[in-house]
């Protein structure tokens, strides 16, 4: 067998399954993600049916409606599961975005001349500078009824400024190491130098980044879709269905909290495994026995 | 077909007054000031002198490893294979690296790539010059893990480098500098991490390798020891310039340049008793701080006025000899040593 791979993935792995806040977050992560991704197939009503709007609106949780039902006598766990589909996906892509933009800018940056660099990161302290939340309502207020495609383009190109610092400084730090000096004595080309050498010490510190991103996402969607510029009715989303259950919160606060109590375990486990990964991968850390 | 633009009796690797600069706070140094020399086919040339004479530097240049701040003046000129380096695009550059010369450096503990294996350094270096499989190029590489003498090297390959001993980590590095066969090697004090023993192994490992390609080596120590045992000629560097060039054998027997025979004496010698080594007083003065006349004068037993106040050219010898001192036109002094604070005040 041929050995491939960057960081020792082994020893990593090893270190998480030790440290029981990251099996718990994981655990708490997998769970919600199994509930969200089987759950609609088996659920009675669809997440926008509205089965008896006279009769059965804001209907207290109850063995029909587990968590009860909306204004429209929709059920709240139908739409929070559906909703959370949304949130959790568009989270994870525009992360993704972030982590791609964001590595491409930091290692071009890192690698470049003094004055490329420079310029580069000045770009990235401008973007740093305005709030993510301003920018997002400057570009959402551009596009109304915004398709979810762009919204995860708007919360991609407004969240990669932090990662792409972030790798040019390792990239910065490690490309006068010694190993760099002798494969670029070897003949290794740019772009090899980049994926091969580069990359592989900075994904570390990546996946921790990106981990805690997911939370940070899910936040700044929910607040975006509360105001109704995120996601779209009837799309349900965590964010649209607590903005649906906020006119109730007395009358019936089951609409708000149920999606609101997801979004704050999932943000919580989410950041709690961003920890445990930083901690596994903490460099000069030796490995437990 | 082109006609061939070197001939075997032309030299491999000439340098012809090389000069590197870097800009710094304080101003323009020049750490490599007018260096040339020639290493002809199959031949080892080894670059002595202290640490900060420029030697390692020296060394990168030939590559063009050198970085911003730093630069290779204009005027220099590096002919390898008949072909100036200096001259060669990007690519070209990078087709003459690890294939047609290769380096070797003095740790290899931060030279290797802490997260991957041997195996997959040394295939890396296989797959950048050619265009065969993972598979082939893997292979190649325990192959050569064998041919360095690294025992059982199907396992030792797939071992990360914080796995593998000083020696090993050494070898694997001798052993992706080898992969390609390159025409010269460039070892950058290739022994001085390890110890006497591992030394002396790497060191015939080295002579052998290079025996078996019919390769040359620039071969850059601070270890008079290694010089006598795998070179050929030497070149003494100081202060950024070459001091003295001489066949191994005749520099050992009458150096002439007072830093070189400085070098010698602090030389541990088997067979003598003394309670203390010789040493040459100060320190080498950093890049920005040399003398303006004679680099060495303020640290040389047998300076006097004129090596304070004219620079010394590399005067020629015959035999291949040069030496940059004074003393060639006035060897008379030599007889007159005094201590080197009379010779700085």
């Amino acid at each position: 067998m041929i050995p491939h791979g960057a960081a020792n993935w082994h020893l990593v792995i090893r270190r998480l399954r030790a440290d029981r806040r990251s099996v718990a977050a994981l655990a708490v992560l997998l769970v919600l993600l199994a509930v969200i991704v089987i759950g609609p197939m088996l659920s009675a009503y669809g997440p926008r049916e509205q089965p008896d709007i006279t009769n059965l609106a804001h209907a207290r949780p109850s063995m029909a409606h587990l968590l009860g039902t909306d204004a429209y006598s929709r059920d709240v766990l139908s739409r929070v599961m559906s909703g959370g589909r949304v949130s959790l996906a568009l989270a994870a892509s525009a992360v993704v975005l972030e982590v791609m933009l964001g590595i491409c800018w930091g290692l071009a940056a890192g690698l470049a001349g003094e004055r490329v660099d420079a310029a580069m990161m000045r770009c990235v302290d401008a973007g740093m500078s305005m709030p993510r939340v301003l920018l997002l309502l400057a570009l959402l207020a551009t596009v109304p009824q915004v398709p979810l495609w762009l919204f995860v383009l708007f919360l991609g190109v407004t969240g990669w400024f932090g990662i792409a610092r972030l790798v040019r400084g390792e990239v910065r730090t490690i490309r006068h190491a010694e190993f760099i000096l002798a494969a670029r004595a070897l003949g290794a080309t740019p772009v090899r130098l980049a994926r091969r050498h580069l990359l592989p010490q900075v994904i570390g510190p990546v996946v921790v980044w990106a981990t805690l991103a997911v939370g940070q996402v899910i936040v700044l969607e929910a607040g975006l879709s509360w105001l109704g510029i995120g996601v779209q009715p009837p799309r349900p989303s965590w964010g649209n269905i607590i903005h649906d259950g906020t006119e109730f919160l007395t009358s019936a606060p089951w609409v708000s909290l149920a999606p609101g109590a997801c979004l704050v375990l999932v943000v919580l486990a989410v950041s709690a495994l961003g920890d445990g990964l930083r901690d596994a991968l903490a460099p000069g850390q030796l490995p437990r026995t | 077909m082109t006609a061939p633009r070197s001939t075997p009796t032309d030299p491999l690797l000439s340098l012809r007054d090389v000069r590197v600069t870097f800009r710094t706070g304080d101003g323009l140094i020049t750490p490599v000031d007018g260096v040339s020399f020639d290493i002809a086919r199959g031949e080892t040339l080894a670059l002595v002198g202290e640490s900060g004479c420029g030697k390692s530097l020296t060394a990168l240049t030939i590559l063009r490893l050198i970085d911003p701040p730093g630069r290779i003046e204009p005027g220099s000129r590096i002919l390898f294979e008949g072909r100036d380096l200096l001259t060669l695009g990007d690519r070209e550059l990078r087709a003459v690296r690890g294939r047609q010369a290769a380096m070797i450096f003095q740790e290899p503990m931060t030279a290797l790539n802490p997260v991957y294996s041997a195996g997959e350094q040394i295939a890396e270096v296989v797959r950048t010059h050619t265009s065969g499989t993972r598979r082939e190029a893997w292979d190649r590489a325990v192959a050569m893990l064998g041919a360095v003498g690294i025992p059982s090297p199907e396992i030792r390959a797939k071992q990360f480098p914080h796995q593998l001993s000083g020696g090993m980590r050494q070898r694997v590095m001798i052993a992706m500098a080898l992969v390609m066969n390159p025409t010269l090697l460039i070892a950058d004090e290739p022994t001085t991490a390890l110890d006497v023993t591992i030394q002396a192994q790497l060191l015939d490992l080295l002579r052998e390798a290079q025996a078996a390609r019919g390769a040359s080596m620039l071969l850059i120590t601070h270890d008079l020891g290694v010089v006598a045992e795998s070179a050929q000629r030497v070149a003494v560097m100081y202060a950024g310039q070459i001091v003295e060039e001489a066949p191994v054998t005749a520099l050992f027997a009458a150096p002439q340049h007072p830093y070189t025979q400085g070098l010698m004496a602090a030389m541990p010698r088997a067979g003598t008793r003394r309670e203390r080594l010789t040493t040459i007083p100060g320190t080498v003065p950093p890049p920005g701080a040399w003398p303006t006349a004679c680099r060495f004068a303020d640290r040389c037993t047998f300076a006097w006025t004129r090596c304070t106040t004219e620079a010394p050219p590399l005067h020629q010898l015959g035999d291949g000899r040069t030496s940059r001192c004074h003393l060639v036109d006035e060897p008379e002094r030599a007889a007159t040593p005094h201590t080197a604070a009379q010779g700085a005040a």
